[in-house]
């Protein structure tokens, strides 16, 4: 119970150490605000390519673009042939070109440009090399065109994009732990007569340092609240305007439930901010309030 | 009480205190005199531990100081009162929230410390003024708000550094009255002072500290009668 009283109690003075800060609270939790969401922006970012990439990788699905010389047909009976291929599908390049100008609103040009495709969807995505290397020895073809080409692609672009963001969040915490521990420490400063007042009753030292370390976790909850919310609109938003253009431009098709574990990442991006911003008080009360 | 063999502290070269033995009876009100750098202050620091000594023993009630580690400080202190010349209040807490303020960090209950808390102030006969800001209160009943704050726990022993320094003659009296009947309710009160006239008009046990050496120590006399008159 009296554990409890002293606890309730280190909250309160928890708020008083919060009004003391005044204005600058607000300044403070802003600019944590926007570290944690460059933080946050690239774990969602990063999580957002790897589905992309993992979806790539285990795609079922390649697609051969001929030459107009070769009869898609009888192409499409050699490939089924294949007891590695589960269904093959023809579009002609009338179809193709069909379908590509009610998408485009395309009027009437002379001639079709585009090459006539097979559609080939095997059964185990280990064996997309295999089925390939078998279909390049067909006569007639042009092209083949694969996901995971892409996805090599995309994963080398992620491991820059995350090793540059893990840099800039590294450069943002050093900043966020001295803005903090400079607040913290003005706070202490302008009630030393306080702090001093309780070190000569003989009040206990976690008392009198636990205000100031909420004091800090607060900063850190409360920018992160503020960092979640623009994060999650941005996700939606951009996930969802991507993924349906991604649709249109790719030879093949997705079908992805979210953009990433959103749930993770804001757990992740919460416990950072918390922990940093109480790590950095907690060590500020160390340095500045001597027993 | 109070027992110090053989105390030594030293600032570099400086001997603020010079073998120092002492021993203060429980329930004894002494008081410390000894022109200015005499180790005053600086005693007093080794009772509450803000300073260690550099050689010797301190033991306070059976707790030995000089060997106390520091996570044991607030143990020690809260064994003790301690009053200081500069009052030392929160200038935006009124008298009772000052007397309360540690209570509250010692996790008593909200009931508990208004009883104590009524009860300190009730002793220092600033009850009507619990509710007054310190700037709204003169500089002695602020000492006295001081007093309370220190006694509200009820310490075995009350150490009081100038208590008076910033106080008038008349006002001084009143606050060494007041801490010499907290003695005759059985703490243990050692106050260190300037004041000559005080000193002689009390006739309590008197050290008097030079040059960080005890020089002189007056058993309290029979002659106390000037004393008498002024409690009435
Ligand atoms: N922290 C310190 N560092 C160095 N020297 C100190 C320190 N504290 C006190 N001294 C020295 O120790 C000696 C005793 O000082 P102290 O404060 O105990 O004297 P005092 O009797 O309380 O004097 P006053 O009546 O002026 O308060 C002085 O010479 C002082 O300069
Ligand atoms: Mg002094």
């Amino acid at each position: 119970m009296k554990e409890l009283r002293i606890v309730w109690r280190t909250l309160q003075e928890a708020i008083n150490s919060i009004r003391t800060g005044g204005v600058s609270n607000l300044v403070v939790v802003s600019i944590l605000a926007v570290a944690l969401a460059l933080f946050g922006g690239v774990l969602q970012l990063n999580s957002s390519i790897k589905q992309i990439s993992q979806n790539l990788d285990t795609q079922l699905e390649f697609s051969i673009y001929l030459l107009d010389s070769a009869g898609p047909q009888e192409i499409a009976t050699e490939i089924s042939k294949n007891p590695n291929v589960d269904k093959v599908e023809i579009i002609t390049k009338d179809v193709a070109w069909e379908r590509f100008r009610t998408k485009f609103q395309f009027s009437d040009v002379a001639g079709n440009p585009l090459p006539n495709t097979v559609h080939v969807n095997i059964r185990h995505p280990e064996d997309l090399q295999k089925v390939i290397a078998e279909v390049k020895k067909l006569p007639g073809i042009e092209q083949i065109s694969y996901a995971p080409e892409l996805f090599n692609g995309l994963e080398r672009v992620r491991h820059i994009l995350f090793s540059f963001g893990v840099l800039i969040t590294l450069i943002l915490a050093v900043g966020t732990i001295t803005i903090v521990s400079n607040t913290i420490q003005l706070v202490i400063k302008s009630r030393s007569l306080e702090i001093e007042i309780l070190r000569l009753v003989g009040v206990d030292d976690w008392f009198i340092r636990g205000p100031f370390i909420f004091h800090g976790i607060f900063y850190g909850l409360a920018a992160s609240l503020l960092a979640i919310a623009p994060l999650f609109v941005l996700q939606k938003v951009v996930w969802n305007s991507f993924q349906s253009s991604f649709k249109t431009i790719m030879p093949v098709t997705f079908n992805f439930d979210s953009g990433a574990d959103l749930g993770v990442i804001y757990i992740i991006l919460s416990l950072t901010g918390v922990l940093v911003c109480g790590l950095s008080s907690y060590f500020t009360t160390e340095r500045f309030i001597k027993t | 009480m109070i027992k110090l063999k053989n105390v030594t502290k030293q600032y570099g070269k400086i001997k603020a205190l010079d073998d120092i033995n002492l021993d203060i009876k429980s329930g004894e009100m002494a008081l410390l005199v000894g022109s200015s750098g005499a180790g005053k202050s600086t005693l007093m620091k080794l009772l509450y531990r803000e300073e260690r000594p550099s050689s010797g023993n301190i033991i306070i009630g059976n707790i030995d100081v000089s060997s106390l580690s520091d996570a044991k400080i607030p143990y020690l202190r809260r064994r003790m009162g301690i009053v200081f010349q500069d009052f030392k209040l929160l200038p935006n807490k009124s008298a009772f929230e000052n007397v309360a303020y540690a209570l509250r960090g010692l996790g008593a209950e909200e009931y508990e410390i208004q009883k104590r808390v009524s009860g300190a102030l009730k002793l220092v006969g600033l009850l009507e003024r619990a509710f007054n800001l310190p700037s709204e209160l003169s500089g002695g009943e602020q000492q006295r708000v001081g007093i309370a704050r220190a006694i509200v726990q009820g310490p075995p022993l009350v150490i009081a550094d100038e208590p008076t320094g910033n106080l008038d003659p008349a006002t001084s009296l009143e606050i060494f009255n007041l801490l010499s009947r907290i003695a005759e309710r059985g703490t243990t009160v050692l106050v260190s002072t300037h004041n000559q006239h005080i000193v002689e008009s009390f006739g309590k046990r008197t050290i008097t500290l030079d040059k960080g050496q005890v020089v002189s120590d007056i058993g309290p006399t029979t002659n106390n009668h000037n004393f008498a008159q002024l409690r009435r």
